[in-house]
């Protein structure tokens, strides 16, 4: 097992090198020109041709590309065009209220999504199965954006209980944990929905295996057969689907952070991306991508601990 | 011996699958002695496997049984709820072993977890009231694995399916399935997905630990060449019917009807050599059109018009030898040999 755990490790690293050139890449791509962004106008010619000496645009790319490298091995993320902050410490603000975000409604969703499924699956005579299934399509099909404004509208207009704007007071755990139901529901809810229905399909794939049915002429009894030996074979895609979904889910948090004026890595990159503050839109793309890499570690470690048979290949 | 430990009579048993009807059993009546090894053979789509899984009553949802009795050990099995099943029969007192031993363990549990599951949940129906504690169920299970002839069963019963070959599967299977007081074995199949070397120990394993418990065997098989090393009787099936029944020497020596008669020609052995193989023509029926008469009727080339209009009974022919073939009951064996 820690031989698995430690090759998975250990590919994260090429994988990351090969994020950051092609991030680098692609914002050498992008339209514009910091220089001008940053000193307007009207700057000398002198002034630019300082600033790009001092960034190292005047340089070739691949030289640009590992001063770029070595900064960010460093920890160094550039410095923001239009505030003059640190990028890294403009990251380190918004990073954990995503996090937040992302765990609690991921989370919420998988525990939720998982169980309805599955209860969906072993009681699929009765009606409880359509119910399921019914609400599960509604949640995969409304989006996350949309699923925010109605939220907003019934719990923020209608019936005012839960506040419509920020994340709450810092430190003051019962605001935070106020502030994140909304935007946590809109986002989890097509997670639900989604997962509910994969776990149903394998459940009922796995209830009529024959290692279910040799537990069942063992007499084992039917609810240790449904959520102990069913369950743990027919959660295996959902993990994977849980791992790749956290890029998606991310790319939920930008709409939900904005509906809901919520500080965030989604909202960071976004006002970056409008103001063409090309080493803030870089850095956080850079840590949203390391996100996604390590979740899919998480995934694929946690994939290993439920099926045996993983780690041996 | 010839104290019945189980009496199947006039079992009907239909699957409803939307609007079609298939009877997957028709009439089928038999028994088996405490002991014996009753061989079930037939082609694929037979009822043989409906057959077991309606003993133990894990048919599936679309089963459903239109008369007949199951009487094991004094009860009808049919009129036991569930919870009865599980309680006293399901594990306990009959046991099933599957074919495919690849798929039939739990492929994200280790073998210890899986047998200490079933020992308890043995135990707790055995000796209620009794707790045990889970280092005892696993000394349990290590004992289970090593009768059934795994070495080094302290180290292998903390492994996982995948780590075992098909045989030492199916010899897990027959560890947790056969103990002291199992009294009668359902083996469906339970060796046709191995190879010939390995399917020979199999057979001999549960011959020997069904022998040292007094269990009795229903066998399933599509391979008469088996039953004739380890069956008492054989019961030779078609689309749901019982054709032929009897003692292992007389079938397989002097069967009396054309079908099984054909299996066997289709056989390889001594007499064979040199010789082309039977092949029957033709496949089995698909049970929601079954023809009229006697249903082997289309592939029989013995067949006459009364075996069209007419559904052949299950006569007994011979001492213990019944047979259901309206030609050989009213002309005698000698007009319809194969060869």
């Amino acid at each position: 097992m820690l031989k698995y755990i430690i090759k998975r490790t250990l590919w994260v690293i090429p994988t990351l090198v090969g994020v950051l050139i092609i991030l680098f890449s692609l914002t050498y791509l992008m339209p514009g020109d910091p220089a001008s962004i940053m000193l307007g106008p009207r700057a000398t010619p002198e002034l630019v041709e300082d600033l790009n000496k001092r960034m190292h645009l005047d340089r070739a790319m691949p030289v640009r590309l590992g001063y770029y490298l070595l900064g960010v091995a460093k920890g160094d993320l550039g410095t923001s065009v239009w505030s003059g902050h640190k990028v890294s410490s403009l990251i380190a603000d918004a990073l954990p209220h995503t996090i937040l975000l992302a765990i609690t409604s991921l989370g919420i969703a998988a525990l939720i999504g998982i169980l309805l499924g599955t209860f969906a699956a072993v009681r699929r005579e009765s009606p409880i199965g359509g119910v399921v299934t019914i609400f599960s399509l509604l949640g995969v099909a409304v989006p996350d954006f949309v699923a925010a404004l109605l939220l907003m509208l019934l719990f923020c207009v209608q019936i005012p209980l839960l506040p419509a704007l920020g994340a709450g007071v810092e430190g003051d755990l019962v605001d935070i944990a106020v502030h994140l139901i909304l935007p946590a529901t809109a986002l989890g809810i097509g997670w639900v929905g989604y997962l509910s229905r994969l776990n149903q399909e394998s459940m009922l794939d796995v209830l009529d295996s024959d290692y279910i049915r040799t537990a069942r002429a063992f007499a084992v009894p039917k609810r240790a057969i449904a959520y102990r030996y069913a369950l743990k074979n027919a959660v295996i895609p959902s993990i994977t689907v849980i791992g790749l979904g956290v890029g998606k889910l991310l790319g939920g948090a930008v709409f939900v952070e904005i509906i809901f004026s919520r500080p965030g890595l989604g909202k960071l990159i976004v006002d970056a991306v409008y103001a063409r503050d090309f080493p803030v839109v870089q850095g956080g793309i850079l840590v949203a991508t390391i996100l996604f890499v390590f979740a899919n570690l998480i995934a694929d470690i946690s994939y290993a601990f439920v099926d045996p048979r993983i780690q041996y290949d | 011996m010839s104290e019945p430990l189980l009496e199947v009579s006039q079992l009907t048993l239909d699957y409803n699958l939307g609007s079609r009807k298939m009877r997957a059993l028709d009439r089928v009546s038999f028994s088996l002695d405490k002991g014996q090894v009753l061989g079930v053979a037939g082609e694929s789509g037979c009822g043989k496997s409906t057959l077991g899984l309606a003993i133990i009553r894990l048919l599936p949802k679309v089963a459903e049984i239109r008369r007949g009795e199951i009487v094991f050990d004094g009860r009808d099995l049919l009129k036991l709820s569930e919870a009865q099943m599980d309680r006293e029969i399901r594990g306990q007192k009959i046991a099933m072993i599957f074919q495919n031993p690849q798929n039939a363990l739990n492929p994200v549990f280790k073998i210890e977890t899986q047998m200490i599951d079933i020992l308890r949940v043995q135990d707790k129906y055995q000796n209620p009231g009794n707790r045990k504690r889970r280092q005892d169920f696993r000394q349990q299970a290590i004992e289970r694995l090593k009768g059934t002839g795994i070495a080094d069963p302290a180290v292998r019963v903390s492994n996982y399916p995948f780590e075992f070959s098909g045989g030492m599967k199916q010899r897990v299977m027959i560890g947790m399935a056969l103990s002291s007081g199992t009294s009668l074995l359902l083996a469906d199949e339970a060796t046709t997905a191995l190879d010939v070397t390995i399917e020979a120990q199999i057979n001999r394993l549960i011959t020997e630990l069904a022998a040292e418990y007094g269990t009795s065997i229903l066998y399933i098989t599509h391979n008469l060449g088996v039953l004739s090393e380890m069956a008492d009787r054989i019961m030779i099936m078609y689309a749901g019917r019982i054709f032929e029944m009897g003692w292992t020497k007389s079938v397989l020596g002097s069967p009396r009807h054309p079908y099984s008669t054909a299996l066997l020609e289709s056989l390889p052995g001594r007499q064979t050599r040199g010789k082309r193989l039977l092949s029957i023509p033709g496949f089995v029926p698909p049970l929601d059109r079954l023809p009229g008469g006697c249903s082997f009727h289309p592939r029989c080339p013995f067949a006459e018009e009364v075996c069209r209009q007419e559904v052949p009974p299950l006569i007994e022919v011979d001492k213990g030898h019944w047979s259901a073939c309206l030609f050989d009951q009213k002309r005698g064996r000698q007009k319809w040999k194969w060869i």
